[in-house]
Parts: structure tokens; sequence; C-alpha cells
């Protein structure tokens, strides 16, 4: 059998760019001979350029199940393309503004023939980042975008600040944690990049965000510091928020900092009642979180009893507030260790991300029962779902991906002496973090 | 198939592309393919001799059907374009017209390409619309289909009755009426193949969602037949209407279509290929048929009784055409492959 045709969908709203970034793949030479097919339905050359229109007939299925809409138009296409891919290395798909990838995404899962030909590599959702925010609230096409997503590329960067880029990075994030995020201007992003997603590769997804299977914590930033005896500093500067929790806390032994285990002790403190503080005060290590007012410019006094290894955990990045550690001398202090934390929840934004981690085998038997009961009853509200899944008396990874009700599952690399574990991802609405782990655990074998 | 005798192509050729479509001549000794590229090959069957080669049209081909009864075939492209062609006396080939359609709904793909029986039509399935034109090339009536764009067209065995499938359901429109309402057959999905019975009771229509779907012509009644693993695409007749073959499960299956039809009664079924079946072909009794696999295996066999296969041929991949000339006492079997290759059996010796 020849290798699958692989294909990358470009989609993302009116203006967001799809079209400087098409026209980007088209025209620099990468090697690659791309067949793109584009969203209003046109001809195929013989020699020239292979640049296809679509027609975007979404098709609902016979059991009027909207999870199974397709593209006709699509199916046509690609049929017609298997025929000549010899011609072409891969396909770009564009899809319009307004349109939800779903349908485009669930062709290459429902048709057996293009199932057979080709490989939906994965989706690249262009945002405009001067102009997002205003859609997410009145449009569900950009959320679906958004969320179906396995690379976003925030175009226009330089139209916004570092903080508005930043939070919007953080929005997107809570939307989709499995979606590598790519700031741009002038969709100028390497095209290898674009194209090589690896969109089933969700080791490499996991990869690219290290805190995709982090609890969610209050704090988002973490920084190890090592400091001297006497007053020194913490500037910050004004920010989004009038204020910034964050803890001060001492570490006794260098050598173990692990600052993911140090969050889980950490985060017990934070539910303690905090001290509010302002420009004059002073702060010191301690088990109870401080609130810092940031309607201006500070820089409080940090009292350190002893030299010795200090952690500020911060409720927001550094990078929000100009973050700025000061030794007893004034010079700035570099961190001899950070950790950024996945967001928490800071927005009302019914999307989520829900990641799952499981140790040890799950049955084949109460899986395929699991996602089939999941699937029918949650299938409309999950937008994508991945995982690799360590499956008893496999011992190949089971790699597996889907589109609301459809999935799809393939052998991956062998376990090998690795620790077997299962880890999923589902990027949906209104799902049930709790309920999908519990209900999972009850697979294992 | 293990002891059954393997069939030898006695003519070859390579296509250098992939084809999309085959068919003879009503005569039997033209054969035709074209390619992805547009590309044509006129195989004259008398000799064995390649006729012509020549590029057809300036766009990717997807469509080639030869008249019913005249030495005159059309083809059209992914550009709006459908060209008639004449396989002169002195075995010259020459153009004998071009229509340049407009785009319908966007789209200006020329899909579909099907003669009306008396060969008076030839019906152009064109995005939202089938037009119909002369033998000459002139374009007289279209007909639309609202749903989307229309996946087939069948004629009605006596003539003037158009079938239109594709999103939704089957509109039939009377030629000889245009300004007539069509006859609306609902379904739900998308339907992509299509096929009147020989008698014209029935109407059959192959659906994205792996069934037919069925309707009896008089009473609009409708039915489904369901089970296939993949797109049953191929609904082929036999035994004079009175059988119907279908593709899309690794099986033949046969349904019978004779006394009340086929519902509540249990399906015949051959297990002749590894692989999905992907082609079938039925000689013009239907007593004869050749059915073809993803993977290139082609089972020769005979509709009655449910005895092995007779014989075997394969191709270097995917089988993509299958069709029995159509001329008297051939037993001549035409195939293409999805790699490219245009193969001719004799199954004369085995049938």
């Amino acid at each position: 059998m020849e290798a699958k045709v692989p294909v990358t969908i470009l989609t993302g709203f009116l203006g967001s760019g799809k079209t400087t970034l098409l026209n980007r793949i088209l025209s620099e030479s990468h090697g690659l001979r791309i067949a793109v097919i584009e969203n209003e339905f046109g001809e195929i050359g013989i020699d020239q350029d292979m640049v296809i229109n679509a027609d975007e007939e979404v098709f609902e299925m016979n059991n009027g199940c909207i999870c199974c809409t397709v593209r006709g138009d699509l199916i046509r296409i690609l049929n017609n393309l298997a025929r000549r891919r010899d011609k072409f290395d891969r396909i770009v798909l564009e899809t319009t503004g307004l349109a939800d990838p779903g349908p485009v995404a669930q062709t290459f899962f429902v048709d057996d023939d293009v199932r057979d030909e080709f490989n939906l590599e994965g989706i690249v959702t262009l945002v405009d980042a001067k102009h997002v925010e205003q859609h997410f609230g009145d449009s569900d096409e950009v959320m679906a975008q958004i969320a179906f997503a396995d690379m976003i590329v925030l175009n226009k960067c330089d139209l916004v600040d570092d903080v508005q880029q930043s939070q919007l990075k953080e929005r997107i994030g809570n939307l989709n944690k499995m979606a590598k995020i790519l700031p741009a201007k002038m969709a100028d992003v390497p095209i290898a990049k674009v194209l090589d997603i690896g969109g089933f590769d969700l080791d490499r997804a996991l990869g690219i965000n290290d805190a995709f299977l982090e609890p969610e914590y209050p704090f988002e930033w973490a920084g190890i510091y090592s400091l001297r005896e006497g007053r020194n500093s913490l500037k910050l500067s004004k920010g989004p928020d009038p204020d910034m929790s964050l803890i001060c806390y001492p570490i006794p032994d260098q050598s173990k900092i692990e600052i993911p285990e140090l969050a889980e002790t950490v985060f017990r403190f934070w539910a303690e009642l905090p001290t509010k503080i302002n420009n004059a005060g002073e702060i010191h290590p301690r088990s109870t979180p401080w609130i810092v007012d940031l309607r201006q410019e500070t820089e409080i006094s940090v009292g350190i009893p002893k030299d010795g290894t200090y952690a500020f955990f911060t409720q927001h990045t550094p990078e929000e507030f100009d973050l700025v550690v000061k030794g007893v001398n004034g010079d700035k202090v570099l961190p001899i260790n950070d950790h950024y934390f996945a967001a928490g929840h800071t927005h009302d934004d019914t999307v989520t991300s829900v990641a799952l981690e499981c140790v040890g085998d799950l049955d084949s038997e109460k899986l395929n029962s699991w996602l089939s009961v999941l699937l029918q009853t949650e299938g409309p509200n999950i937008f994508r779902m991945k995982g690799i899944l360590s499956v008893k008396d496999n011992e190949r990874r089971m790699v597996f991906q889907g589109v609301h009700m459809l999935f799809d599952s393939q052998p991956g690399e062998p376990w090998g002496e690795e620790d077997r574990h299962s880890r999923l991802v589902f990027i949906g609405r209104e799902l049930d973090q709790d309920y999908l782990h519990e209900t999972l655990k009850l697979c294992l074998a | 198939m293990d002891g059954i005798q393997k069939l030898w192509s006695f003519f070859e050729t390579d296509l250098a592309e992939a084809p999309v479509a085959l068919d003879w001549s009503a005569c039997g000794r033209w054969l035709s393919v074209i390619n992805v590229d547009s590309s044509v090959l006129v195989v004259d069957t008398l000799n064995n001799t390649e006729l012509e080669r020549w590029t057809a049209h300036d766009d990717g081909a997807l469509a080639l059907t030869w008249h019913p009864k005249l030495s005159i075939f059309a083809t059209g492209c992914q550009g709006g374009v459908v060209k008639l062609w004449q396989v002169e006396e002195d075995q010259t080939i020459n153009e004998v017209s071009a229509i340049k359609l407009a785009p319908s709904s966007g789209n200006s793909w020329i899909e579909l390409l099907k003669w009306s029986p008396d060969g008076k039509h030839l019906s152009i399935g064109n995005g939202n619309s089938v037009m119909l034109s002369t033998i000459m090339g002139e374009m007289s009536t279209s007909f639309s289909f609202p749903n989307g764009t229309v996946a087939a067209i069948d004629w009605h065995p006596r003539g003037s009755l158009l079938a239109i499938a594709g999103y939704g359901g089957v509109l039939i429109y009377n030629v000889l009426k245009p300004k007539e309402k069509p006859i609306v057959l609902e379904r739900k999905g998308s339907l992509l193949s299509l096929s009147w019975s020989p008698d014209g009771k029935y109407i059959l229509a192959g659906c994205q969602d792996n069934a037919v779907a069925l309707w009896r012509f008089r009473t609009r009644k409708d039915a489904q037949m369901s089970g296939f693993t993949y797109k049953p695409l191929q609904l082929t007749w036999i035994n004079r209407g009175k059988r119907l073959l279908t593709g899309g499960t690794k099986e033949l299956v046969i349904w019978p279509f004779d006394k009340k039809g086929p519902e509540g009664r249990d399906p015949e079924m051959r297990s002749f290929h590894e692989h999905a079946i992907c082609a079938i072909a039925a000689t013009a009794s239907g007593q004869v048929i050749a059915s073809g696999c993803r993977f290139g295996r082609i089972a020769i066999w005979e509709s009655a009784g449910d005895s092995e296969p007779k014989s075997w041929a394969e191709l270097d991949s995917r089988v993509e055409h299958l069709l029995w000339s159509p001329a008297k006492k051939s037993k001549t079997l035409a195939a293409t492959s999805r790699q490219g290759t245009l193969s001719l059996f004799d199954a004369s010796g085995i049938i």
C-alpha cells in the first residue's frame, strides 16, 4: 500500500490572513509539491499549479446526526486527486472564514475512499490577534476553529502589545490546550512548521506545551531565586489587572528543587487569607499569599532573613507585569529555574480542553464501551479528541483521534521498556473533567 | 483462487495516467479510455491496435461515453467543456463539436455524461443541473437539482424520463415536458450512483452511508438494502433485470428482483474476493460477470448456480473499470487499473 497523502486544513475567520499564508505556501521554495483546495469551485489544471476550488457542499448523513455532516464536494475532489497522487506530495485545504471545520475534518473519517488515500495531518487555524476578541462572544465559528486546531497562528501580533498578546494566548490556551500557538505578523511563520504539524502525534503535542497535563493552579508562573539576606525588591509595572496574588516561599534544600512538585505544596497555601500590600510595603517568605496593588508601577521590598533559595509563585506570568527581582545591591537577579503553569479558567468560555492521564493498561472491551457511550452522549460537544492509549495485551501504543462522534485508531510505537500509561485529550463544550477521568479509570484492566 | 484457470490479457497498453472513464462503441469495435490528464486512447479491437492517442481537453477529464448507435463519443472535463468525437469510415477521429457550458452554481465540472437510450439526447451533469444536448452539440433543455451537485443520472429504459440523483434524493424529469415539475423521491443523505431497472419498475441509488436506496417507480414506495461495508456504487442488473448485483463489500451480493421484489427475501452471496469490490460488469445477457477488487484481482464467473469462478485475472493495481464488449458473440473484457494500464481479456475459451 502506498503511504497516504498528508492533508493540512487551513482555517480562520475572515481577514485572519489565510490567503496571505496560502500565497506564501504556494510561492516559497520548500521543495514540496502541494495541491491546494480553495473554497470556491473551479478547475484543475493539468500542468500548472494544482489549485482546486471547492463548493462547500455540506451533507448530512442519513442518520441525521449533525456530527456526521461531511463535505460532498471535497469527497469528489479528493477522489479525483487520488488518481493524480503522483503529481503532488501533500494537500492544503483552505476553508472559508465562516466555515465550521467539523464537516471538513469529518470527511476524512466518514468516506472510505478518502480515508484510504488521505491522512488528515493537522488543522491550522489563523487568528487575527487584533480583532479576534470581538468575535469570541458572538461567533461559534471562531470558537470552533480554535477548538479544532492542532496549530494556531496568532497573526497580526504587530498590531497588539505584549500584554494583549499574552492575554490572548492565555484565552486561546484555555480553549485548546493541545494546539501549539505561533505568534506571527503577515502570517510569517515557517512553512515547514505549518505543514509538518504531526497532528496525530500526541507525544509531540505534549512536548510543545509542558503544562498540558498538569492540573490547573491559581498561579501561572514560578521562579526560583538565590537571594542574599537583607532587603531585596520586586519591581512590577502596571498590569492589565489592578492587583496580583503571589507567594514568596523558602526552599530549604536547593538540590531538590522540582517546581511542579513544589506547586502542590504552594497550592495548599494559596487558600490562606492573603495580605494586601502596596508600593510602600514589604513582603517576606511565608506560607500565605500576598496581594500586590498594581494600579501603578510598584516596587515592593522583599525581606530575606538569611542567604538561601526562594521561590516566587505569581498569579500571572512575569511578562504581563514586567516582573524584575532585584538583589540587596539593587542589581537584577535572574531565576535559577522557572516554570509556566497552565492558566486557570479565567473566562466564561464553555469550550475547554480536558486532558486525562491514567497509569496502567486499559481493558479493550471496557474502553470500547466507554468510548461508545461517551461519543453517543457527548459527541456533539466534542470537537476534537486525541489519545495515546495503553491497551492490555497490546505491545504497541494505540493512537486514536477523532472529530465529534467519529474516531479512528491505529497502532503506534511499541511500548518497549517504557512505563505504560494512557493519555487523552478532549476539546469541546461543557466537558466534565472529573466525570471523564473517573469513568476512564473504570476501564483499567 | 487455486486450481482456477488464470486468464492472461491478449492486449495491454500503458495509459501513462490514471483512467477516469472507459466505454465501448455500440458496435463493439472501438474502445475508448480517457485519463485524468484528458488524454484519450481509442483502440480498434478488430485488429487490436491503438487507433489514436490525443489530448481532448485543456483541463482534467471527468467523463466519456459512446453514443448507443453511432460511432460518436462524448468527453467532458473540469473546464465545463463537452466535446463530441466521431470515428470516420477511414478510421480517423474528428472533433464534431465542442460545447462550453456556463458554470452552474460556480461549478463548471462536467462529471456526468449519459446518452438517452434512443441516442437523441446527451445528458450532461454540470453542477446543480443536467443539460441536454443534441447529437449535433446543440443545447436544448436544462433540469435543475437544487439540493446540490448532481451525482448520478440515468434514463428510463424507454427513453423520455430522466432521473437525477444527489444529496437528498432523486428528481425525475420528463424531457418531453420539460416545464413539468419533476417527480421527487426523497431520501436523507447523499446519493452517489443511480440505476433504473431494465423493466423500468425500480429505481435504485447507491448511497454515501453504505446502503442502496430503492423505489418502486409506480407506487413511489421506498425501501433500503443495507449491510454494506463500503459505498455500494456498483448496481449491475443481471438476468434481464430479474436480479441485481451490488458491490460495497468483499462479497458479491445478488438481490432478487423477480416476483414481488427483494423485500423480505435473502440475497445470494458470492465470496470470490478477499478485498472490497470496486468494479462489476455483466455481459449483455447478464449471464457472465466480471468483478474486480481494490487490489487488482478480477474474478470471471457465471451468474447461474453458485459454483467457483471460471477464471481469474490480475491487474497491477486497483481495478478501476470493467466492461464487456457489446459485440454479438464477443467475450472480450476490457479492464483498466488505477496505475494506468488498459488490458483486454478473451474469455471465450472458458465460458
